[in-house]
């Protein structure tokens, strides 16, 4: 019996060895793993995007070069982690093509993480306005950062740190209200469910909205 | 080849960050006396707070909307909320206004600074009082931010929470909502629930993920009674109405069992059991890390209520191990995070604390998008590929995944190794190399329950 059941195990197991699909899917899931993440501890109202986009000062897309834990310059008490993006878009606001903004950390253990940004990882950041201060974050905290998700064709999608939930409730007939047109991708995008939005189609709403703000 | 592919899979299953989980926030590093326990709060006397002496609310005009001593009345029955549990024995009284700043008003950033300070000392924790949001303005963050927590001060190596700060973010309680000028409002119990969600993390408790079929169906502000009760208050995004409007307790089952875990007082044990065991990959095992457990209590068919729905708790596997045991190839995360245990026979480990009787015990994976101030557990990036499945007492690789025995649990019993193995999980081992690990039992025997015909049928030739 218990040779019997070894056997089993290892058809069953040689059957997933040669199964390479099912091993680059689970493989993909955890490649996709962004190196960013949101900082803990606070809670937030939820909000579409086309408040997060109304709210930002700066929207930018593209790698993170570097994320360094320091106190901030003037209240040594406050943590902050600097970030310095390498900007591949500027959708908002203006930006050098290597853009840096200081954060201030909530939690002691964000400081272990540097807030969760890390080396390399792709985000498109909706960035509130740098308070007097010289602070940022992104908008609704979790809500304005997206990661960047790119499959083998190297199509992107964007996820931010709710899954989307909520970010088309009811914009397309807000934004009707207000005059605001979408592409057709756009129009596409915002009628399926949010979560992995085409970054591109995203991006398409964002600039929309942008020009409709001016 | 497998093999190094297959040490990829897990190095990146645990490249985490900070260590948390479904039950304390977060546990002891290598550096601790005892690794792998939950940080908390010293339980030999209360936790004493201080609170801003500045209204909790002002509108835009500058008039008072709650004026201090609503305020200070409003944290005092939030804090209760935690220490009203019957089996925990935590505590916080109220130890005057906030120190260090003129008149205990925090007001400005010179302040925030200052309280902050003296947080981070451990001399005091302090509850903030942003009446306009002008605090979390200056802070860089927006005005969608409710309140916070921040961990001030840890002890490591004793795994004490040593200090904390919370804000609340009186701008949510002015009377205005006017989204397009940055002013939202909620309902004063939805503020509650959001402030006394952040004093869950106060105390050391993470999220719990509970009922996420509630969640997955949509249905905000008009969730059902049974799911809704049994939803933890630190679920990790509020999206129903409130607890209190629905009539039901401010804390879920889950809420209780785990405040009372942290800081059981002289009733616990008799007024709850435990239910532990490991979560193991297809192989039998190879112990599994970032899976959730839940145990529902089995419905009674004489009551109207659902109690599989109402009376459920749940904890991460693995919540005792590290997130992020580390890696040198970066040259930025050589040792990984400073949190959690690197004993490897923690990494599928669970228990749950529950009340007495019977229960029926499932594992699904933690929605993929709980991921950073969302996070649940001790992954910060969910694993995925796990199925839904419940415990029976003949788990298998290729088991009935919806065949659930019932485990009943009576007052300070613990019911150990119900543990589970993974249906469908890629291989840990090179079938090529030396087998003998195959031939290595789990911690809980596997009986194979087809008849020997259909197992001899799915030989090979």
């Amino acid at each position: 019996m218990r040779l019997l059941r070894r056997r089993r195990k290892q058809t069953t197991l040689a059957k997933f060895h040669f199964k390479p699909a099912l091993f680059l899917v689970l493989a993909l899931v955890l490649f996709s793993s962004p190196f960013a993440r949101a900082q803990r501890g606070a809670q937030t109202a939820s909000a579409d995007l086309s408040y997060l986009v109304q709210r930002a000062g700066t929207i930018v897309r593209g790698h993170v070069v570097s994320a360094t834990v320091e106190p901030h310059p003037q209240f040594s008490n406050l943590q902050t982690v600097v970030v310095t993006i390498s900007v591949a878009r500027v959708l908002k606001g203006t930006a050098p093509a290597t853009y840096t903004f200081r954060q201030y950390l909530l939690d002691a253990r964000d400081v272990v993480d540097t807030g969760g940004y890390r080396k390399a990882g792709e985000l498109l950041l909706l960035l509130n306005p740098v308070s007097q201060y010289g602070l940022t974050s992104p908008v609704g905290r979790d809500q304005g950062r997206f990661r960047i998700i790119r499959d083998r064709k190297g199509n992107a999608t964007a996820i931010n740190g709710r899954s989307n939930i909520g970010l088309f409730d009811q914009l397309p007939s807000k934004a009707a209200d207000r005059g605001v047109n979408f592409s057709r991708q756009a129009q596409a995008m915002l009628a399926r469910p949010a979560n992995q939005a085409p970054l591109e189609s995203l991006e398409d709403a964002i600039a929309t909205l942008v020009g409709a703000q001016r | 080849m497998t093999r190094r592919v297959s040490a990829l899979f897990l190095t990146l299953l645990l490249i985490g960050g900070t260590t948390f989980a479904g039950g304390p926030l977060t546990v002891t590093g290598p550096s601790a006396t005892q690794p792998g326990q939950a940080f908390v709060w010293s339980s030999s006397v209360p936790v004493t707070y201080t609170v801003d002496t500045g209204p909790l609310s002002t509108n835009p005009s500058g008039q008072t909307v709650i004026a201090n001593t609503q305020g200070l009345a409003r944290v005092k029955s939030l804090f209760q909320n935690w220490q009203s549990v019957p089996t925990t024995s935590i505590s916080f009284v109220y130890g005057g206004p906030i120190a260090g700043v003129s008149g205990g008003d925090v007001k400005t950033m010179a302040d925030f600074n200052t309280v902050k300070g003296s947080c981070n000392s451990g001399a005091q924790n302090p509850v903030i009082f942003d009446a306009n949001g002008s605090l979390v303005s200056a802070l860089g963050l927006d005005p969608l931010v409710i309140g916070f927590t921040s961990t001030c001060k840890l002890d490591g190596q004793a795994g004490r929470i040593l200090s904390a700060l919370v804000l609340m973010n009186g701008k949510f309680q002015d009377g205005v909502s006017n989204p397009n000028s940055d002013n939202f409002e909620i309902s004063a119990d939805q503020f509650d629930e959001a402030i006394t969600h952040e004093l869950g993390h106060f105390s050391g408790l993470d999220h719990s993920q509970i009922n996420l079929d509630l969640f997955n169906s949509g249905a905000v502000g008009s969730c059902d009674t049974d799911r809704l009760a049994g939803l933890p208050l630190m679920f990790p995004i509020e999206f129903c109405q409130s607890r209190k409007s629905a009539g039901l307790p401010i804390l879920a089952p889950d809420d209780m069992a785990w405040i009372s875990k942290l800081y059981p007082n002289a009733t616990y044990s008799a007024n709850y059991g435990t239910i532990s065991g490991y979560v193991l990959f297809s192989d039998g095992i190879t112990q599994a890390q970032g899976v959730n457990v839940v145990a529902r209590r089995v419905d009674d068919p004489n009551t109207p209520a659902d109690e599989s729905k109402r009376i459920a708790m749940s904890v991460v596997s693995g919540f005792r191990f590290t997130g992020n045991p580390g890696q040198a190839i970066s040259g930025d995360n050589t040792n990984g995070s400073s949190f959690g245990s690197r004993n490897p026979a923690l990494i599928g480990y669970y228990e749950i604390p529950v009340t007495p009787g019977t229960y029926a015990v499932q594992i699904e994976p933690i929605r993929s998008d709980f991921t950073g101030g969302s996070s649940v557990g001790p992954l910060d990036q969910p694993v995925q590929g796990v199925v839904n499945e419940s415990w029976h007492q003949y788990e298998s690789a290729f088991d009935d995944t919806t065949q659930a025995d019932p485990i009943t649990v009576t007052a300070g019993q613990t019911v150990s190794n119900t543990t589970f193995i993974l249906n469908g999980t890629p291989p840990r081992f090179d079938i090529f190399e030396d087998g003998s690990a195959f031939l290595k039992p789990p911690r809980a025997p596997i009986v194979l329950r087809e008849p020997e015909s259909i197992a001899a049928a799915m030989e090979p030739a």
